[in-house]
């Protein structure tokens, strides 16, 4: 609940001689008691009411009374939608905000193939929560053992994400099998490169790290 | 003024703040006010216990849990065990999450 609201939640009780006072319009009617004086309790019951109505527009007509409770109330209902077919991915990330986690679930649920578009979905979406969006991302494109080529062009793309995306590369060419193109650290002096070298030394040390890393087992 | 706000109302409307004496929404209203003052997960359990309305309970408790949970470890989940089922799953997430924990 904002000061403002429940300034006025309190104010209305006191100018009432504490009789109740009407719930805003539109929320149903067995959240009503809640209100004013258990604005918290209020809000959960809007907020579950929220999770079961059909459309977006009505999810945001009703969270825009759940207050403190707006991110919970728009993340139950994107969470309710996420069990329907029809839903579309794009679009429950879209109803997320200002659910920084709804948008973070969303988001590593329904991943970008290509990682540098899966960074940039992280960056509009995801809030306070960016950087683990960016290493769940990398992390990702880690263990589809990308190449050496692919590793120079993912580098040039996340550099406020270095020592994520180090890390992660240090681990694939400390950890991939031997191949062509394999992915190496960078030459030079950098965030990058000193986190890379760091994993890279860590995962050749203890090699069973690795295993996490590792593909299935070929079928012979 | 969140957590003060039912136990403000509660004095202005010239009610005391014993709670067990009280009924109703009243009665849960004043324990809620006691759930939020709580300064550990057992004092809240405690609470929490005497809310007769499953709704008043849950919103209390993930209240207090969400006001607190840069303090809380995991092993405060107990806390999360005087919800309803439909609030428990959330409740655990939110302490054993460490990006939810920040």
């Amino acid at each position: 609940m904002t000061t403002t609201a429940s300034w006025a939640a309190l104010a209305a009780v006191l100018l009432t001689g504490c009789a109740s006072t009407s719930a805003p319009p539109g929320v149903p009617s067995t959240c009503a008691p809640y209100w004013p004086t258990l604005p918290d309790a209020f809000a959960l019951c809007v907020t579950r009411a929220a999770a079961n109505v059909p459309t977006r527009a009505e999810m945001q007509a009703l969270c825009a009374q759940a207050d403190s409770w707006s991110a919970e109330c728009h993340a139950g209902w994107v969470a309710r939608q996420s069990g329907n077919p029809a839903a579309v991915p794009a679009e429950l990330l879209d109803a997320c905000a200002p659910s920084d986690d709804c948008a973070l679930q969303q988001l590593d649920a329904h991943p970008d193939p290509d990682v540098l578009l899966q960074v940039a979905r992280c960056e509009t979406y995801s809030g306070a929560f960016v950087t683990d969006c960016v290493a769940h991302a990398t992390q990702r494109w880690a263990r589809a053992w990308p190449t050496g080529s692919d590793t120079t062009r993912v580098i040039a793309g996340t550099a406020p994400y270095a020592v994520q995306v180090g890390t992660f590369v240090g681990m694939v060419a400390a950890c991939a099998p031997a191949g062509p193109d394999r992915a190496t650290c960078p030459a030079g002096e950098g965030l990058v490169q000193t986190a890379c070298l760091r994993a890279e030394q860590a995962y050749r040390a203890q090699p069973a790290s690795c295993g996490g890393l590792l593909p299935p087992p070929q079928a012979p | 003024m969140t957590r003060l706000t039912p136990l403000l109302v509660l004095v202005a409307c010239g009610q005391p703040a014993d709670c067990p004496t009280l009924d109703g929404l009243e009665r849960d209203a004043c324990f809620d006010a006691r759930v939020r003052a709580a300064t550990g997960p057992d004092t809240v359990i405690a609470e929490a216990r005497s809310i007769h309305d499953p709704l008043v309970r849950d919103a209390a408790v993930v209240a207090w849990v969400r006001a607190h949970r840069a303090e809380l470890r995991p092993s405060d989940g107990r806390v999360c065990g005087v919800l309803t089922s439909t609030e428990q799953a959330g409740c655990a997430r939110r302490l054993a999450s460490p990006h939810l924990s920040r």
